[in-house]
């Protein structure tokens, strides 16, 4: 089971792999591009982070599985038939 | 409408994502290529994205080992994906066609939201999940796919909250990665000091969630209100909450970056817009 799933992934260094590999190898002219990006994009008044920061948070995001799933329940979901007749019960 | 459904917004988180996977920024025309590419280096574990489909694809094959992983995961522990696929054809054309006509109603809310979840959205995995109160999932390690669980009934215009709803929580993953919203990681968030009212699910849940929670409903009747559409009972219900959540999460904004803190305060000012806005009487 376990070797299926392994052959099912594909290759690729994980999150925590590619944040060395980016620290160790940045080319010189991606650094040239990164070094001259500190202006912010800006949409609806709320700013992100320039390419540089970009680029530093997405190596230091949390890893794969340590995320969260956010489940939508049925609260969120609408008015769906069945549901309301369970809740008005 | 939310920085996080404005496609310039969106283009520059999955261009940050894919510079740092691929080394190369991409051309807009090989964004969401790029994108697919990336997640598949990053992310733990494959998803169903078909690179022979540039949007969606509705993987309701729930054997194939890609797709099956995918649910375990998006299931989150609530039951078994044996026997949860939409199997019989009448049943995939039937979906396939409201979700057709769900694509437009998103159109007609926001072509800019429209492309946005087209773009963040390579999968959406159809599958019935015997629970009454779960409709679907997304996972932050799971960038590109997201679970529905398609209830007797639906019309399209559910479907279409649901792919809304489950976009703005891809959305909200991406943002995080690329710009940091919260100050800890989830685990430290699941503290009792740091439990805020879920809008939607009337309990206090930690931090973040709660953050994401508050996030979907106020695009959730943003959707609504631009389409003039009465808004569901429960979603109705959901507006009542949103100032306690929004209390909640301004009293621990300790827990926020200036990013997050900065989305927090847009909320709040749409909310206050959202408050005064006209809408239809559900009841008629």
């Amino acid at each position: 089971m376990s070797d299926t799933k392994d052959a099912a992934r594909p290759e690729g260094p994980s999150v925590e792999k590619q944040d060395s590999t980016a620290k160790s190898e940045t080319p010189p002219e991606k650094k040239a591009e990164l070094a001259d990006a500190e202006l912010d994009t800006v949409a609806g008044g709320v700013g992100q982070a320039s390419l540089l920061q970009a680029q530093k948070n997405i190596g230091g995001a949390v890893p794969g599985d340590q995320s969260r799933a956010v489940v939508s329940s049925v609260n969120i979901g609408g008015a769906i038939g069945p549901i309301q007749d369970l809740l008005k019960r | 409408m939310l920085p996080l459904l404005e496609r310039d917004y969106v283009d520059y988180n999955v261009d940050m994502v894919a510079l740092f996977a691929l080394g190369t920024r991409p051309a807009p025309a090989a964004r969401f290529d790029a994108y697919r590419k990336a997640l598949l280096r990053l992310q733990p574990r494959p998803f169903p994205f078909g690179p022979e489909s540039p949007h969606h694809l509705l993987g309701f094959d729930v054997a194939d080992l890609v797709a099956r992983e995918c649910l375990e995961l998006l299931f989150d522990g609530r039951g078994a994906v044996e026997g949860s696929g939409v199997s019989s054809d009448e049943g995939v054309r039937e979906i396939s066609q409201l979700v057709r006509e769900a694509e437009h109603l998103l159109e007609a809310y926001s072509g800019s939201a429209a492309s946005v979840l087209r773009l963040l959205i390579g999968s959406i995995l159809f599958a019935r999940l015997p629970v009454e109160d779960v409709l679907g999932s997304s996972h932050g390690a799971l960038l590109g796919t997201i679970w529905i669980n398609p209830m007797a009934g639906w019309k399209a215009v559910d479907y279409a909250e649901m792919i809304l709803h489950e976009g703005v929580h891809q959305s909200l993953f991406l943002d995080e990665k690329v710009n940091t919203l919260f100050t800890r990681p989830p685990r430290e968030m699941e503290t009792d000091d740091c439990l805020v009212l879920s809008p939607s699910l009337a309990q206090p849940r930690p931090y973040d969630l709660a953050y994401h929670s508050t996030v979907v409903v106020t695009a959730l009747h943003d959707f609504y209100v631009a389409l003039g559409l009465p808004r569901p009972p429960r979603v109705e219900g959901n507006l009542g909450r949103l100032p306690d959540a929004l209390a909640g999460l301004r009293r621990r904004a300790d827990l926020l970056t200036d990013h997050g803190e900065r989305i927090l305060r847009f909320l709040e000012g749409e909310f206050r817009s959202l408050r005064g806005a006209a809408v239809p009487d559900p009841a008629t």
